[in-house]
């Protein structure tokens, strides 16, 4: 469906307002939102969730409007870049020293071992 | 040489220092001194590096006595916080990330680095460049110089401020859906996207990778030529980086626009929600182009009014995929869960703010099964087709003359509880960079005492067209920023 914006110039003192009139809505529950932020890793409460239903609803709605586009022999555009994959030889360079890394290690990092420290994965996978 | 050295121009710079009238030292203690004394009233800046600034001036001058110098030697500049300098906190303006330092410089820092431009500070944005305003910094809101209840734009917002206030002499941006050049219109200041590959993406937070591009936001457009040719250019580690050589913009940059078609979309100032203001100024520039000798060929991009769906389903996409690094276990901020799993989950949501939050999920969405043909796919189809309409019309002209923005700058908190009808006011900008092509923001008058630009959109790699159209009209016009600031000397404390 077309842009549903409409401009109305208020009369007292002249300002300009915009606003949007009959916007489309799509039913996006709680739920949906809270499996989404589930697989995007994202701790989210269920009143969090409830806030973002209202805005995703009225942009996923709005996105209705592509529906109205011929696509039917237009391929998706793959890459923007110029053709031809710019790679680079494999050849070793030079790589990140420990004095890099402990700028953004913090004591996380541990430079005698030259690595991170963080929480152990494999018991929770075990423990899941 | 002027008193007020912090308004100088790149150029005015160069020129003042190699002709021994003026030092890097002398002009960047003159830079940190306007900051100093008007960063509060305008908030352009995450981190000010005063210390190594004055190092980095201290060397540029010895570069220069080297005879060593360039273009932009001495030069204070200032950075969009979503490029990593090494050794100098990058934060994206998000709590995930506000105590990371980076361990090395961004393909364009070590170039700056490298021509002896002196860093001054990272400038505010959008919280990971989501965002139309830096209303979703993750720390505060940066201030239009012009008008302090209003907004700068985003989400380099930072990097517009600073150059219109005299914070800095030049700022680099990135854009990835107008976040350059709608910031440069609010501001009063010029504004260069430039063509998707021609600057070199490493060491730029990711936020979309087929869409974002690093670009100048400098005073004039003279400027910004010379801060392009700085910054662009091939770069391995930039598997998007174009290969093509990079030329000199100053070059012909003066020819003026006698004899160049320039397009022009007449259904765009029909845009449903175009300040009637913003119609005037846009209607002005063609008529000036006009009378510079330009031939106006009217041309339509009938696919254009697509381009919010379009864009805000792609680069939700992209968003979803490149924030999922921040797990805050390498760097940045952690909140520990009760396993691996709960302190991604914890992290992120209490690192990230609700734009980057409602970005993932709209992506999350729009990638999930079930619904990624009637939505990515489809979106990416579009974009085909929007592509198409640009390169259309670029064959039968030069350069498309353009609006940037609906309307100037609003006031802060006027589209807090309304995401959808911000969306909608980047309707001019998102094409470019669905079609990877340069733009360039030029101020082109004002509305509601506000700085208002016009946009000029060109083929792929052909910047210098753009600089040269750019450059005729500033000429003649007498909206660039230093009129402004002559008109305005109460006005801009």
């Amino acid at each position: 469906m077309p842009s549903q914006a409409a401009v109305r110039k208020l009369s007292a003192g002249g300002r300009y307002e915009r606003r949007l009139v009959g916007e489309k809505i799509m039913d996006i529950s709680r739920e949906l939102v809270l499996d989404l932020a589930a697989l995007a890793r994202i701790e989210m409460s269920a009143d969090e969730a409830y806030r973002f239903c209202q805005d995703l609803s009225a942009i996923l709605g709005y996105f209705a409007d592509l529906n109205e586009v011929d696509t039917s022999d237009i391929s998706p555009t793959a890459r923007i870049a110029e053709a031809g994959a710019h790679l680079r030889d494999d050849t070793p360079g030079e790589s990140l020293t420990a004095e890099d890394l402990l700028l953004i290690g913090g004591e996380k990092f541990d430079p005698n071992e030259m690595c991170f420290v963080c929480q152990g994965i494999f018991d929770s996978i075990s423990r899941s | 040489m002027r008193a007020d050295l912090h308004h100088m121009t790149i150029e005015e710079a160069a020129d003042a220092m190699s002709s021994g009238q003026l030092s890097s030292v002398e002009l960047t203690e003159s830079v940190l001194a306007r900051v100093e004394s008007v960063e509060d009233r305008y908030k352009a800046y995450i981190t000010v590096d005063a210390d190594g600034a004055m190092e980095q001036a201290r060397r540029a001058d010895e570069m220069r006595a080297g005879g060593r110098a360039t273009a932009v030697t001495g030069v204070p500049v200032c950075i969009k916080d979503n490029i990593v300098t090494r050794g100098l906190r990058t934060t994206c303006a998000s709590k995930l990330l506000e105590d990371f330092v980076p361990p090395f410089d961004a393909t364009i820092i070590a170039k700056l680095r490298q021509a002896g431009a002196v860093i001054v500070g990272k400038t505010n944005l959008d919280e990971f460049a989501m965002g139309s305003s830096t209303e979703n910094s993750g720390f505060f809101t940066s201030r239009n110089p012009w008008d302090v209840s209003r907004v700068p734009g985003g989400s380099s917002g930072g990097s517009a401020v600073a150059p219109a206030y005299g914070g800095c002499i030049f700022a680099i941006g990135e854009d990835t859906g107008g976040s350059i050049r709608q910031p440069a219109s609010f501001c009063g200041i010029v504004g260069c996207k430039p063509t998707y590959g021609r600057v070199s993406r490493w060491g730029s937070v990711a936020m979309a990778s087929s869409l974002d591009q690093i670009g100048p936001m400098c005073k004039t457009v003279r400027d910004a030529a010379i801060a392009l040719r700085v910054i662009a250019g091939h770069e391995p580690k930039d598997a998007t980086s174009s290969t093509r050589p990079v030329p000199d913009y100053l070059d012909g940059i003066e020819g003026g626009v006698e004899g160049l078609k320039i397009g022009y979309v007449p259904s765009l100032l029909d845009t449903e929600g175009i300040h009637p203001g913003v119609v005037e100024v846009t209607e002005n520039a063609r008529k000036a182009y006009e009378d510079l000798g330009a031939e106006i060929v009217n041309v339509e991009l009938p696919n254009l009014k697509y381009s919010i769906s379009t864009y805000y389903i792609l680069c939700p996409s992209e968003v979803s995929a490149n924030m999922a690094r921040f797990d805050g276990i390498r760097y940045g901020v952690e909140h520990r869960g009760e396993d691996m799993w709960g302190t991604y989950a914890r992290t992120r949501g209490l690192g990230f703010g609700q734009e980057v939050k409602r970005r993932i999920i709209i992506g999350a969405f729009a990638l999930s099964a079930g619904y990624y043909d009637a939505y990515y796919q489809k979106a990416a189809k579009v974009r085909t087709l929007i592509a198409r309409d640009f390169s259309e019309a670029l064959d039968k002209c030069d350069a498309i003359l353009m609006p940037v923005t609906p309307f100037p700058a609003f006031k802060i908190g006027e589209f807090i509880d309304n995401t959808l009808r911000l969306y909608l006011a980047d309707i001019f900008t998102l094409g470019l960079n669905l079609a990877g092509l340069p733009g360039l923001c030029v101020p082109a008058g004002t509305v509601d005492n506000m700085p208002q630009g016009v946009q000029l959109v060109g083929r792929a790699y052909d910047e210098k067209i753009l600089f040269q159209a750019g450059r005729a009209f500033e000429r003649r016009s007498a909206h660039s920023l230093a009129h402004r600031l002559a008109a305005s000397k109460e006005k801009l404390p």
